[in-house]
């Protein structure tokens, strides 16, 4: 026990209270605080015909609890994201940190390779630094979404639901979403354009390049260079595989935990593909050949380079968001399937 | 023992939908925090400090009940009674708190009814 103070533990457990509280209500709460514990001490004296001491203090301090909870109730409650703001906030989340994600690795690959082509020795340091950059990214792009909701919060006026409760119609309500339900249409259009796809770029790569007809006399010349027919195996792998999954869809009808992973492993493999061309685009395809001597092979390759980076990254993000929704409908799928399909819960 | 806990909150739940009832039909007469508690208990209603000093002042605030501070044995106590317009309430409040005694009682008549039928 202390016995360089005099103060009891009754002043002990104000003082730690009055830091608790703010200053506008300090003082009023305090004291009637003070007084609750006093009347109780008075009580239990004259129950037990005993002076009050420092163990009935204790006892009785014991009985009101600790200060945070003597103090809890006389504070109103502070929300950094209320309840109201919140499924917004989560909604938020959910659609900027994949694109965020994607954005950051792809960002930092293609700046990587504009650099300097990399070689096999940095590979590894370059994966490591590229999965930190883009964890510090995610990082800062929620704390930025958290402050950007408080300050909500703490400015919104308060939310009045009586004249939206007045304004809602039943009928406004979504229809429920069939994540399990294929599109027949949508998959037969990918079975064939994958086909085309496949028997082009297998049969005919040759046959892709610049065609010129000058003074009645037909040339070509390819554009796509040794390097690009490296990657014909596995993108032919790749299309057949898509071929498989979308003709299991057609023949189950539905999507099912099996072909959830399937689609998760071929988007992944694709973001893999994909993202190596983007890294090796520059020695995929050439237009000197074909333009050489026009004099306008250096600013098309400089468009077309372009315009294949931004459709090869909306490629990666576009199998990113593949992949999250899958994955998401993965982890909610049990509690989907466990819904009644029937107004009967049959 | 989950269980335990789950009946204990549904009881505790219970009990906060009287206590406001209970304070104010106290409080015709001056009352401090300490003396209205014990009155309650005195007539089965335990309630826990940390819920009815703060409930007191709430009521203040939304102006069903007044206080004043008073020195008493060197010691400053704070007296709450009910307001005019506490008064005007709380009839209200005792005719919705009838209604729903008889509601009830005609809810569980049924569950009771039902019950014996199982057990024949």
């Amino acid at each position: 026990m202390d016995t360089k103070n005099n103060d009891t533990l009754v002043d002990r457990y104000l003082a730690a209270v009055s830091e608790l509280l703010p200053g506008r209500q300090r003082a009023e709460t305090v004291t009637e605080i003070r007084s609750l514990i006093h009347d109780a001490l008075d009580d239990r004296s004259k129950a037990e015909g005993r002076q009050v001491d420092g163990e009935m203090e204790a006892e009785v301090l014991k009985q009101f609890g600790p200060p945070e909870k003597i103090v809890a109730p006389y504070l109103p409650e502070k929300y950094l994201i209320g309840p109201r703001l919140f499924p917004i906030f989560i909604m938020v989340l959910r659609i900027a940190l994949p694109i965020i994600a994607v954005l950051a690795l792809v960002g930092y690959w293609v700046g990587i390779h504009q650099a300097s082509p990399y070689t096999g020795t940095e590979l590894t340091a370059n994966i490591l630094k590229s999965l930190g950059n883009t964890v510090t990214s995610l990082f800062q792009a929620f704390g930025n979404i958290v402050i950007i909701f408080a300050i909500l919060q703490w400015t919104l006026p308060e939310f009045k639901s009586t004249a939206r409760e007045k304004a809602w119609d039943p009928h406004s309500l979504k229809a429920i979403s069939q994540p399990d339900k294929i599109k027949p249409g949508e998959l037969i259009t990918e079975i064939f354009f994958t086909l085309v796809g496949l028997i082009v770029f297998t049969f005919y790569a040759d046959k892709i390049g610049i065609y010129n007809n000058f003074n009645g006399q037909w040339s070509f010349t390819p554009v796509l260079t040794s390097a690009f027919y490296a990657y014909i195996p596995w993108l032919d792998l790749l299309w057949i595989l898509t071929i498989i999954m979308d003709m299991i869809l057609l023949r189950r009808g539905a999507w099912k935990t099996s072909t959830r992973i399937y689609a998760i492993a071929l988007n992944l493999f694709s973001i893999g593909i994909t993202a190596s061309i983007l890294t090796n685009l520059q020695y995929l395809y050439t237009l000197k050949g074909a333009l050489g001597e026009l004099g306008v092979a250096g600013i098309l390759s400089s468009v077309l380079n372009q315009v294949l980076i931004v459709a090869l990254v909306i490629t990666i993000i576009t199998s990113a968001v593949k992949i999250i929704r899958m994955s998401w409908q993965l982890i909610k799928g049990r509690d989907i399937n466990l819904m009644p399909l029937n107004r009967d819960g049959s | 023992m989950e269980n335990v806990q789950i009946i204990d909150n549904l009881i505790l739940e219970m009990r906060r939908g009287v206590i406001v009832l209970a304070v104010l039909s106290q409080c015709s007469e001056e009352q401090y925090g300490y003396s209205l508690m014990k009155s309650l208990s005195e007539k089965g209603l335990e309630i826990d400090q940390g819920t009815l000093y703060p409930l007191m002042r709430r009521l203040e605030t939304q102006g069903l009940l007044s206080s004043n501070w008073r020195l008493e044995d060197a010691r400053p106590r704070r007296y709450y009674v009910i307001s005019p317009e506490g008064r005007q309430t709380l009839p209200r409040l005792v005719n919705e708190w009838e209604s729903m005694v008889s509601m009830m009682r005609r809810l569980l008549e049924n569950l009771e009814e039902k019950n014996n039928g199982h057990e024949k």
